[in-house]
């Protein structure tokens, strides 16, 4: 009779045990839906006022009469602003991820265009530009998903090298999947910095929010691939994207920029 | 040019220096600075297009969205507002275009542009 009593105190202990532990994860659970929360209502809340001053400062430099010095100062605080508006993008990103609506994409467009949005910025620190792509390659993706992560990848690359580096990308077929790097000739990622580097909030950067390339993870991932890094110190580092050219499709949402029209 | 715009927005120093801009590309701008003000503005002039906030006192611009499209469905409208998420609300997806809060107002200037030269474009056909 004892016996058995204490085998069931023994029992209850372990459920009240397991209840702990599930009553934790809830609370855990719902402090981060509290915190996604509170990010997007602060970034609605930060953006209004910066939007504010952004233009209010154009608006001073369109009709600057006050010599080039001060015009200097302007410019630094439009710099200011934008990056700060870029950060706000990017928590909103990362708080609220979309899934991949999926379409047509030709890699060999996708790169191209990518190659003339950065072309301007590349020339201007001095690095050599190379794009090497199959064409027609049947893919089927989130275009603007997938080109955000790679001018991500290729804006990463283009600050990480000096003058006269060199950036390729490069997409190609593997059998059912798509094969994409961005190569850079730049100092490389340190082997500690290595396996955090996708990590939110990792930066190796001054300036850097440290969600761009945990974004651009969690996008791949969406769309059934995995994205990998080979680099060594001293000789540059290479990103490479895989994913499936038909990824399994995911639940439709309205068009990103554009919704139906009235009556439609 | 000459096209009237109506830009709805509780922000009254937002809404000036886009006034600002959008006059110096040559449309008319009138300001209202809620939902209801800016029902009240369409019922009382034309407009060719209409720019609105979401988030403002009084009636918020979904609201105010449902009552413009009751009362005329051919007037563009374009939500302006500095949520990321505002298309988690189905009643933002009958706006014929969203642009969110930007110190570049390229993105806001061209939506303009191209919603009102598709409105325009059936009538240069005839």
């Amino acid at each position: 009779m004892f016996q058995s009593e204490r085998k069931k105190a023994r029992h209850l202990e372990k459920v009240l045990q397991d209840l702990r532990r599930a009553q934790e994860r809830l609370i855990q659970s719902e402090r981060l839906a509290v915190i996604g929360r509170l990010s997007a209502h602060l970034a609605h809340e930060i953006r209004n006022p910066l939007t504010t001053i952004g233009l209010y400062v154009r608006a001073v430099r369109k009709h600057w009469d006050g010599g080039d010095a001060n015009r200097r100062k302007l410019e630094v605080a439009l710099d200011e602003v934008a990056h700060l508006e870029e950060i706000l993008n990017q928590v909103l990103d990362f708080a609220r991820p979309r899934a991949p609506v999926l379409g047509d994409c030709d890699p060999a467009h996708l790169l191209e265009d990518i190659h003339r949005a950065v072309a301007q910025e590349a020339e201007g620190r001095g690095i050599r530009t190379r794009v090497s792509s199959e064409y027609g390659i049947p893919l089927r993706a989130d275009v603007s998903q997938l080109r955000q992560v790679l001018l991500n990848l290729v804006r990463n690359a283009l600050q990480a090298m000096r003058k006269d580096g060199e950036l390729t990308l490069e997409a190609r077929r593997s059998g059912d999947d798509v094969e994409f790097r961005v190569v850079d000739t730049g100092p490389g990622i340190a082997e500690e910095h290595q396996a955090r580097i996708f990590e939110p909030f990792f930066t190796t950067r001054v300036k850097g929010s440290g969600l761009g390339l945990a974004i651009s993870k969690k996008i791949v991932e969406d769309h059934g691939g995995r994205i990998e890094l080979r680099s060594r110190e001293g000789r540059g580092t290479t990103f490479i994207i895989t994913q499936p050219l038909r990824p399994r499709a995911t639940m439709p949402i309205p068009d990103a920029e554009v919704g139906p029209g009235p009556g439609g | 040019v000459g096209e009237r715009i109506l830009i709805v927005d509780d922000n009254e120093r937002l809404c000036a220096i886009l006034r600002e801009e959008l006059l110096e590309d040559g449309y008319e701008v009138s300001l209202a600075h809620d939902g209801r003000a800016g029902i009240q503005a369409l019922k009382e002039d034309a407009y060719d297009l209409v720019v609105l906030d979401i988030r403002m006192p009084v009636m918020d611009g979904l609201d105010a969205l449902g009552r413009i499209l009751a009362r005329d469905r051919h007037t563009p409208v374009v939500l302006h507002t500095a949520y990321g998420s505002y298309k988690d609300d189905f009643r933002a997806w009958s706006a014929d275009a969203y642009v969110t809060k930007s110190t570049d107002t390229g993105l806001l200037k061209t939506t303009i542009r191209r919603l009102l030269d598709e409105r325009a474009a059936p009538e240069e056909d005839s």
